[in-house]
């Protein structure tokens, strides 16, 4: 379709030109930002850094015992920690009964008389 | 760094005169179509990939420039002008002889009359020469829609300086 003489003649009129500062302006704005992002993004060798370190963390961590088994850990030569309760509680029974003017009642094992 | 740059350059002495006219039609703000420029090329330079895939740069300058004006807009609350209470800059470029600076005054005036859509259709058409199809791609409408903008648009225009057109013909 041509375009009538209307048309044409509207699209002969040339429009304004660009400000000359623009480009100065809109070139150091762009660049300001690219720096800025080539200053905080990473280098793929960064990332890969961190990856192998996480890789690290994560592997020192599922060898190690899991937080089950370092809670019931028990050192060589230390009491485990239910003997050591028992052991209290007996304490504790014992101090009760004196405490309340009682002689305590010793279990006799006839068996070994 | 230096690639992007030039990159940049580039793409800036392409398109750069072609995409101010379009926003300061739009807006009718030399500051406000400076601002969506530098607006554009700052995301480029933060996303040169993105950049670098562009297939047709002008279209998507032009489709980047038209979101800017309309999210900019929106945010204004102002969906039925863009120009915000300032006087309007020069559109066209200043001519010597009076009748012809009478002329592309009352166009310029005349296209303000547009509402935005049309007016977009309409310069995309005239100044810049593309089919209803890159058109429509940009403004991201149908090519039949841009088409009837464009001849709505153009009847407006038409009756809006046809004094002044008979006169100077």
């Amino acid at each position: 379709m041509n375009p009538d003489p209307f048309e044409s003649r509207l699209a002969a009129t040339p429009l304004r030109e660009l400000p000359p500062f623009l480009r100065t302006r809109v070139l150091a704005a762009a660049e300001t930002r690219a720096r800025r992002r080539a200053w905080f993004w990473p280098h793929p060798l960064a990332w890969g850094a961190v990856a192998a370190g996480w890789m690290a963390i994560a592997s020192l961590h599922f060898a190690g015992p899991t937080a089950r088994e370092a809670s019931t850990f028990v050192p060589p030569g230390e009491t485990p920690p239910e003997v050591r309760t028992e052991s209290y509680l007996a304490h504790v029974r014992v101090r009760d009964i004196y405490l309340a003017g009682e002689e305590p009642m010793i279990r006799l094992d006839r068996s070994k008389l | 760094m230096d690639d992007s740059r030039d990159f940049l350059e580039n793409l800036y002495d392409a398109h750069a005169a072609a995409l101010f006219g379009f926003v300061l039609a739009l807006t009718r703000s030399e500051a406000d179509a400076s601002d969506v420029i530098q607006e554009i090329f700052v995301r480029l330079a933060r996303q040169p990939r993105r950049a670098g895939r562009m297939k047709n740069p002008r279209a998507y300058l032009m489709q980047a420039a038209y979101r800017l004006v309309i999210d900019a807009a929106r945010r204004r609350g102002t969906r039925e002008r863009f120009v915000q209470g300032h006087e309007p800059g020069p559109l066209f470029a200043a001519a010597d002889d009076p009748d012809e600076t009478a002329f592309r005054a009352a166009l310029a005036e005349a296209l303000e009359e547009l509402p935005p859509e049309q007016r977009a259709t309409v310069h995309l058409k005239l100044w810049h020469g593309l089919t209803f199809a890159e058109i429509a791609s940009i403004l991201r409408i149908p090519a039949n829609t841009a088409a009837s903008r464009y001849r709505y648009g153009l009847d407006k225009l038409r009756s809006l300086l046809r004094p002044l057109y008979e006169e100077i013909k």
